[in-house]
């Protein structure tokens, strides 16, 4: 069996002047999650588009299952579920209705069909509400529809375009634990999101893109390792002298620090029992404190720090 | 074919809108037809007010004339009740016979015998006016052959007494003009409840996201667009079947080669909005703007091309802003096989022609327009 399910060479796709995809190579192997992350804009739909032989692209090659993909590779297409961040389902239909619809829109056979139907419906616990028509569905469940619709033909490789978008935090760990179910089945997932912690909670591998070009990929540990931060900790600490805080930024594995007045924060890279040399600079000066917290770095610090601005956008 | 099927159950769920515009319309096509159409007419007879001022002999003569051509009304000789009665129309005309017509009649005058007044123009004043002076003209004709006054004015009346017999006869080849009467309001009903049903119904299997989906799945473009047709396709021949078979189970099915070309023509207005759904479908899926471009082409066709009003009551710019529509051609061609102009086989298929010719226009914008739009979206995603 082919272990690699998808292979992006060079990828480049134009708009004009603007480069969406830039020399973009991706490689997903059988069984993984991985997370496409990055900000809007960054060409994390773009990629899924092409991959999707939605969208013809300028140059590169995409291959799928072994096979060049193309708008034509209907034998590929069987075999790939997507789920998008709109819930796109018929309003006219009922919630079994249109599984079915989607349903058949690969499996022909009417009694394979029927099966498949009732284990999606099963799997995203729809069973109450089969003759519902969607408008009647809270948004929870309307998203759980919408995955219905989306892998009730088994596929082997699903697309997750950002499918937690505006979605409440119960509904949003239900969708998290469902994606997770549907690859412990056996399913290559491909996830894209600009929710960090999403992507760090289900991802086995994550690519970072930015302007249409990955800039890093790893596991989140390996990209966490990718930059200097390791550790911040954080001091509430009233009447720090300037003298004070240049002993703190000297000792060993520090390589900033920041004062505000009432708290200071240290910037550490690498070593051990950091948090103990600190605190022990400051009952040597006789400085008392308060809370003590540390860090350690998050998916938006290893971003931050590559691309130098936030994985999300302010609004967001 | 889940497409097919999918479609046929969006269908069902706004079938309501389509089947109040066809029962509506039908009712008004057969109420109509019932009423507005017969094969035989009555003179208008107008109101007059007649004032003899001369009072003689020979404007009693001519009272009396009136009297039995039209219908007389009492009126008291004061200016404020006849202003009265005219303005609230309970006469519509009043005549005043000067004083000295019977002079001037026997001197052979045919100016200032009499006065009329009357708040509106009509076709019936012009003629009825008309009357007065051929009546007079007539009487100066035979004087001037020096027959006395008395003899002149017996033979006058006699001879503007005379009228012609007018029978209204239906074209014979023509058959029941119910029947041609029942599909004249046809375009309204196809384009109102084809526009109303389909438009919606296309405008939800095109909607973006679904169509994504389905553009991400196996099943092959050809084969959704063939389902898409497919099933508009039965939607509309079941809907056309209905209408024209309304019209058949109340004035019999096609008795001739003309109600049979009826029927024909029909069937391509149908499949003319049908490809007009297609178009609207492919430029908006919000429903607000489909009911505006709905009525607006469906009242614009009715009133521009003679569905509400013959077109031999349009105005000619009326009418040359009509033939840009095909119901125009489409009542032409109706009026023609009903007789109400004369046949031809040449502007039969003209009119035939025409309307192909608008189905093939609209599937070219259409192609145009969906190909420009799967660009635009190819190039947002």
């Amino acid at each position: 069996m082919e272990n690699t399910v998808v292979k992006i060479e060079n990828l480049v796709k134009r708009y004009g002047d603007l480069i969406a995809l830039d020399h973009l190579d991706l490689e997903i192997k059988r069984g993984e999650v991985l997370g496409l992350l990055g900000p809007n804009g960054s060409g994390k739909t773009t990629t899924i588009n092409c991959l999707l032989s939605l969208l013809a692209f300028n140059k590169g090659r995409i291959e799928i299952f072994g096979k060049e993909m193309s708008p034509v590779a209907y034998d590929i297409k069987k075999n790939i579920g997507i789920i998008m961040q709109n819930v796109a389902v018929f309003d006219e239909l009922t919630v079994y209705e249109n599984i079915d619809y989607f349903c058949g829109l690969y499996i022909t056979d009417k009694a394979k069909r029927k099966q498949y139907v009732e284990e999606a419906i099963h799997f995203t616990g729809l069973e109450e509400f089969l003759k519902f028509y969607p408008k009647k569905l809270s948004g929870g469940l309307l998203r759980r529809l919408n995955i219905a619709c989306g892998i009730a033909h088994k596929p082997e490789l699903i697309i997750l375009d950002e499918p937690t978008v505006a979605v409440d935090p119960q509904s949003r760990n239900k969708i998290l634990e469902g994606i997770q179910q549907l690859n412990r089945d056996g399913a290559t997932i491909i996830y894209t999101s600009h929710y960090m912690e999403e992507v760090e909670q289900i991802c086995t591998r994550i690519a970072i893109m930015d302007k249409g070009r990955k800039i890093a990929e790893g596991t989140k540990d390996e990209l966490k390792r990718m930059i200097k931060n390791t550790e911040t900790i954080t001091i509430e600490v009233i009447g720090l002298s300037d003298a004070d805080r240049s002993v703190v930024a000297g000792l060993p594995h520090v390589y900033d620090t920041a004062y505000d007045g009432s708290k200071l924060t240290i910037y550490c890279s690498g070593g051990k029992h950091n948090l103990i040399r600190i605190l022990g600079v400051l009952q040597e000066r006789e400085l008392s404190f308060g809370r003590v917290y540390t860090e350690l770095p998050t998916l938006n610090d290893v971003f931050l720090e590559i691309t130098g601005k936030a994985l999300r956008d302010k609004e967001e | 074919m889940q497409v097919f099927k999918a479609l046929l159950k969006v269908v069902k769920k706004n079938m309501f809108t389509a089947i109040v515009y066809t029962v509506v319309f039908i009712l008004i096509a057969v109420i109509t037809a019932k009423n507005g159409n017969q094969n035989s007419f009555e003179a208008v007879k107008i109101r007059l007010t007649v004032f003899d001022e001369d009072n003689t002999e020979e404007s009693s003569s001519l009272v009396s004339l009136l009297d039995e051509k039209y219908e007389l009304v009492d009126i008291d000789n004061n200016k404020d009740d006849i202003m009265d009665m005219l303005y609230y129309e309970s006469t519509d005309c009043v005549i005043i016979i000067e004083n000295g017509y019977s002079h001037k009649l026997s001197a052979g005058e045919t100016e200032g015998l009499f006065s009329t007044y009357h708040m509106h123009d009509s076709y019936s004043l012009v003629i009825m006016e008309q009357y007065l002076n051929d009546y007079a003209a007539t009487v100066k004709a035979y004087t001037a052959a020096g027959i006395p006054v008395t003899e002149a004015i017996d033979n006058a009346a006699k001879d503007i007494s005379v009228e012609t017999n007018v029978d209204l006869e239906a074209d014979s080849d023509a058959g029941n003009d119910d029947y041609f009467e029942y599909h004249h309001f046809a375009p309204y009903i196809i384009i109102s409840a084809f526009l109303s049903l389909l438009c919606p119904v296309l405008g939800v299997m095109e909607r973006r996201d679904i169509r994504y989906r389905t553009n991400c799945s196996s099943v092959r473009p050809g084969s959704f667009v063939f389902q898409l047709f497919a099933g508009c396709g039965v939607v509309v021949f079941v809907m056309w079947f209905i209408i024209v078979g309304v019209g058949a189970a109340i004035y019999g099915l096609p008795s001739n080669g003309r109600q049979w070309l009826a029927v024909l023509n029909s069937f391509i207005f149908a499949a003319m909005a049908t490809f007009l759904a297609v178009l609207i479908s492919s430029i908006t899926t919000s429903k607000n703007i489909i009911t505006l471009i709905t009525q607006a082409l469906g009242l614009g066709m009715s009133f521009f091309c003679g569905i509400f009003v013959t077109q031999d009551m349009l105005g000619d710019k009326v009418l040359a802003v009509g033939r840009f529509f095909p119901a125009y051609w489409y009542i032409k061609l109706n009026d023609m096989l009903r007789g109400r102009t004369i046949f031809s086989t040449e502007t039969a298929m003209l009119c035939f022609g025409i309307q192909a010719a608008f189905i093939a226009a609209i599937v070219m914008v259409t192609l145009l327009i969906r190909r420009m739009k799967y660009n635009s979206v190819k190039a947002m995603s």
